[in-house]
């Protein structure tokens, strides 16, 4: 019988959206904006994440409840990104000229005094399904297993894609 | 890892994630301690992993979940275009700027200098100061502050003064609540709206035009008072709203140094800068 006063452990009931908003609007806020790169975005998403929250329909799962929140982020940005596919918009880059052109050596040794915008410039040119799973694991902290859940991939591709986006983003930082 | 002589490739990142069983981990060791090109390999991805992790928290632009609170979440709509500003803020600038005239710093009759938006020029330094003062706040800087620049000890009721920065023409002033630092700045003349960034929103502050330009590192607040314009960058909106819309938020009267000073420049002043109780 786990402890209901230990913080670490999942929630007794399915927050609301006003909690959320109210009381963990910076995480939710932070991994929207890591996942999509621009405020623009970030906002749209976590405004969906409401939404879904309210209309009921992120059936709540075992675990944190950042863990929890993580999941209807991710795959409401998946959606997202899906929905764009079908009908492609125009995407404007929200820092266009620092990381064009990057064609570095993958051995070149990393600039240690990379601003976060930089970092966030590379996050956000990896691949959605592997920015997804860096963001999840670095991000967020989900072991392999929730990331796999959270989007529904076998472990091992969870493990595939963070070392081929961690890869991606070494060539984009290197300097 | 079956295959000894194979490189890790996809397992080092199991292997910095803590993900193998204690027997697979060992396995890994052994091939790291003959293989200097894993080793590497290992050096550089756990590199990049720390970048990513190191990442700080982003706030969302001012007012974004007071207004979804109010209003409820829409999907897909843009932001609204002229939203108010926080009262945190509100009160800052305004307390800033009366401040200022007060200690005739700005002569709002002649100050008719044009002051550039440049955004990124005050989110960097911003930027530079705000580690140094989250190591240590600075006693004998914001002492300093308020003897040279007779600058108000607290802003807004939450942010104190903790030191400053010595400008080009007017200082840039440090609170910090404990755990955020918002950077003030003060240039004396008219902002050059021309040159404002296309994304910048207006928004109105007790009747003054203000612009807010988002920036990945949060919003940055222009505020035209007479003959002043104020920059604020980099407060926490969550805990400054909460902190400013409950019956124990910030008042007027809380400024009592402040509005004496005011009262001896006339009370006049008192209406056209808003610090009335």
């Amino acid at each position: 019988m786990p402890d209901p006063s230990d913080t670490g452990g999942p929630p007794s009931r399915v927050p609301t959206w006003e909690e959320i908003a109210r009381d963990h609007g910076r995480f939710l806020y932070s991994v929207a904006y890591r996942l999509t790169g621009n405020h623009d975005d970030a906002q749209d998403l976590v405004q969906e994440v409401l939404l879904r929250v309210r209309r009921g329909l992120a059936t709540f799962t075992p675990g944190s409840l950042e863990g929890w929140l993580s999941r209807i982020t991710t795959n409401a940005f998946l959606d997202e990104v899906r929905r764009r596919k079908r009908r492609p918009l125009e995407v404007v880059p929200e820092l266009p000229d620092r990381l064009v052109g990057v064609d570095a050596d993958p051995d070149e040794v990393l600039d240690r005094s990379r601003l976060p915008a930089d970092v966030q410039e590379a996050i956000r040119s990896l691949p959605e399904d592997f920015r997804a799973a860096v963001v999840l694991c670095d991000v967020v902290g989900l072991d392999y297993a929730e990331i796999a859940d959270s989007l529904g991939i076998p472990p091992g591709t969870v493990r595939s894609r963070i070392h081929r986006g961690r890869a991606q983003l070494r060539k984009a930082l290197a300097s | 890892m079956t295959d000894p002589s194979a490189h890790l490739d996809d397992v080092l990142s199991a292997y910095l994630d803590d993900e193998l069983t204690p027997a697979e981990r060992a396995e890994v060791d052994q091939h790291l301690a003959g293989c200097a090109e894993c080793r590497a390999d290992l050096d550089a991805e756990a590199e990049v992993r720390l970048l990513v992790r190191e990442l700080p928290a982003v706030d969302p632009p001012f007012g974004f979940y007071e207004r979804i609170l109010r209003d409820g979440p829409a999907a897909g709509q843009a932001p609204a275009k002229k939203r108010r500003l926080r009262f945190g803020l509100v009160n800052i600038a305004g307390a800033a700027a009366a401040w200022l005239v007060v200690l005739g710093v700005v002569n709002i009759n002649t100050a008719t200098g044009s002051v550039e938006p440049a955004t990124a020029d005050f989110v960097d330094a911003h930027a530079s100061v705000e580690p140094e003062l989250h190591a240590s706040e600075s006693p004998e800087q914001a002492a300093k502050a308020q003897a040279d620049y007779r600058a108000p000890e607290r802003l807004a009721g939450t942010y104190q003064l903790v030191g400053y920065v010595d400008g080009r023409d007017a200082p840039q002033l440090l609170y910090s609540d404990g755990r955020r630092i918002v950077s003030m700045f003060l240039r004396s003349g008219q902002l050059n709206q021309d040159a404002l960034p296309s994304d910048a929103e207006p928004v109105h502050v007790n009747g003054a035009l203000a612009w807010q330009v988002p920036t990945s590192a949060g919003g940055v607040v222009f505020l035209q008072r007479p003959g002043v314009v104020v920059i604020l960058v980099g407060a926490d909106p969550d805990r400054v709203a909460s902190d400013v819309a409950g019956p124990d938020g910030p008042r007027a009267d809380e400024h009592e140094s402040m509005l004496d000073h005011l009262s001896d420049a006339g009370e006049g002043l008192l209406e056209t800068f808003g610090l009335q109780g």
